[in-house]
């Protein structure tokens, strides 16, 4: 495969990979919603969930984050462990829930960063 | 979400098969030769074997497929090609290797439309318009368009002889919108019709009915000012209601009362007032009543007034009288202008929450319609308008007045726009303000109406009593209480 055939492949996937994290903002959403909610509500169902929907977030941008170190070289993001069921029932819970859900959000940010920089670097050296 | 990985194996309607390459193209063989990228729509309606695990094992097979330069007659040859199967392997083969081998079922795969594509001009126009939003301007403009709505000013005609207490019936019942320069000592004046007015109700005073050869003239005048009002097209320019005074003590309905009950105005429009009944005796009340009610006006429509210290007698029942009988349209306003019954315009002012519920209910809707596609890059910019012109209605509905709106709603929209164009949505949720959806948009918009809508009410029956205005400034907490309220029981809630 010629490397203008290469380039075009990846350039497809860096797209992808943005239009991919596009769609996890949708997650991001119900999941901050749902924490909005669990903080309001205080009961056990929109406790689950909240952190239900953001397991959910996190999963997609664990996959997001595969498919771009499988194109892409770099730094690896560092996710952090996944909210348990309990969580909420710490004293500092629901603080905890929205560092997890906002340490999520920064590692979106900083993959579509990337890509973005991975992209400009391509439209230059064309 | 899942299924779109590099490498996941997509199946068309026509069994040809591809991997997935991005969410624009699909690699295959379109027609015998080499292995293209095309699009979903050349590409067609397709099914996907799905789970993680099977697209990372994939992911080689496809490159392979892409890196090769060989031809292929199909694109199941490709497939037999990168995933190293026997050469002449068909579909079932394929699909019986996914199976056992990844333990991938196939599913419906649809491509998910985003509207808000960064190089779509239409979204870079919206961008920019919402860059040039001025919140105080539109704010401004949608609670002219609400008064207009909700507070629409009935015309009262006020009419009787000169220094039958007409200005000062005015005066006890809507206070000041006759200024006390009109009010006079019973000496004539010029005839014809003076109009006052406020931002509530408008008032047309008759003057310069005397006594005698006036009379004619007079009632010619009016015959054409009320002809001129009924004709107009614009309901809201006609007259309403008709006060008709007729002083108590002269125990005496001219002609001239007669005529212009009757037959200039329409009794159905009209209450006959008779003044300072305080000094009418009561066998000149009974006479009155009955020569009145040979106009045409039933005796419910007659009311007996006067000034008294402490209050002004009948005036309640006038008002009570005026308000059923005004025009749905312009009962709120007539309410709103009322000084009379306390009690009355605070019942009014919560009566207003089923129209509060219908503006919350429509913003709501068309906050849900304005999140349905997530929208990452404007934060949450795109449901202000929506919110602002919520606020406006709401702050139409409750009457506050310009003034009030300056001094307390408008820096709260202000204060509200910040707070969505902040990366914080209300400090629960760092990082909300960066993206909003439909479900999103929906329950905050619905949360703040029932936030605002509770704090205007409380303004307006403040200003009833005279209290001063609650705070407007965001409470957190408070809010939080209305989204739970929101949240737990949507329309109910309101």
């Amino acid at each position: 495969m010629s490397e203008r055939s290469q380039q075009v492949l990846l350039r497809e996937m860096i797209l992808d990979l943005h239009y991919r994290l596009r769609l996890a903002d949708d997650l991001f959403c119900n999941a901050a919603e749902s924490l909005v909610s669990a903080a309001a509500l205080e009961n056990w169902n929109s406790r689950g969930e909240a952190i239900r929907k953001i397991r959910e977030y996190s999963q997609a941008l664990r996959i997001i984050h595969q498919d771009q170190c499988r194109i892409m070289e770099g730094k690896h993001a560092v996710f952090p462990a996944e909210l348990e069921e309990w969580t909420f029932d710490l004293p500092d819970g629901e603080t905890q829930a929205q560092l997890h859900l906002k340490r999520l959000h920064a590692i979106a940010e900083g993959l579509e960063l990337v890509l973005s920089r991975e992209l400009l670097k391509m439209e230059v050296s064309k | 979400m899942n299924r779109m990985r590099f490498g996941a194996l997509l199946v068309s309607e026509d069994r040809m098969v591809g991997f997935y390459l991005s969410h624009r193209v699909v690699l295959t063989v379109p027609r015998p030769g080499v292995v293209r990228a095309v699009s979903y729509e050349q590409f067609g309606k397709c099914r996907v074997f799905a789970r993680n695990g099977v697209a990372i094992g994939l992911f080689d097979a496809m490159i392979r497929a892409a890196e090769t330069g060989a031809r292929f007659g199909n694109s199941l040859e490709m497939v037999n090609y990168s995933l190293n199967f026997p050469e002449k392997s068909d579909f079932a083969f394929l699909c019986s290797y996914m199976v056992q081998k990844h333990g991938a079922d196939m599913e419906d795969f649809e491509i998910k439309n985003i509207q808000d594509d960064p190089d779509n001009p239409t979204n870079q126009q919206w961008r920019s318009e919402m860059e040039n939003f001025d919140v105080k301007k539109e704010f401004n403009s949608k609670y002219e368009e609400a008064r207009q709505r909700f507070g629409k000013r009935p015309n009262i005609l006020v009419c009787g002889y000169t220094g039958s207490g007409k200005s000062s019936l005015v005066k006890a019942i809507l206070g000041d919108v006759v200024p006390d320069s009109a009010i006079g000592d019973g000496a004539p004046k010029t005839m014809g019709y003076d109009c006052y007015e406020n931002d509530l109700v408008k008032i047309w005073d008759s003057k310069g009915l005397e006594l005698g050869e006036t009379e004619e003239s007079f009632t010619e005048e009016t015959r054409r000012f009320v002809r001129s009002r009924q004709d107009d097209p614009n309901v809201d320019n006609h007259i309403h209601l008709v006060w008709y005074t007729i002083q108590g003590p002269g125990a005496r309905v001219t002609d001239c009362d007669k005529n212009l009950i009757k037959n200039i105005f329409n009794t159905k429009n009209v209450i006959v007032v008779v003044t300072k009944s305080d000094i009418t005796r009561p066998n000149q009340k009974t006479a009155l009543q009955q020569v009145i009610m040979e106009s045409g006006v039933p005796a419910d429509r007659i009311i007996f007034t006067c000034d008294e210290e402490g209050g002004s007698q009948g005036c309640k029942e006038l008002m009570n009288l005026s308000y059923a009988m005004l025009p749905d349209a312009y009962k709120d306003a007539f309410m709103e202008a009322q000084r009379i019954d306390r009690e009355a315009k605070i019942q009014a002012v919560r009566d207003k929450a089923g129209k509060a519920k219908a503006i919350i209910a429509t913003a709501t809707t068309a906050a849900a319609g304005a999140g349905a596609v997530p929208i990452p890059l404007s934060d949450a910019a795109v449901i202000i308008p929506i919110q602002v012109t919520m606020i406006a209605s709401l702050a139409g509905l409750y009457g506050l007045k310009e003034e009030a709106v300056k001094q307390s709603a408008l820096p709260f929209v202000a204060r509200l726009a910040g707070v969505f164009l902040a990366t914080s949505l209300l400090k629960l949720i760092p990082g909300l303000g960066s993206a909003i959806n439909a479900t999103v948009a929906a329950t905050l918009t619905g949360a703040m109406g029932l936030y605002v809508k509770s704090n205007f009410e409380e303004s307006a029956i403040a200003k009833i009593e005279g209290r001063p205005a609650p705070d407007l400034g965001f409470d957190v907490e408070l809010f939080k209480k209305f989204y739970a309220e929101y949240k737990k029981n949507k329309t109910e809630a309101m």
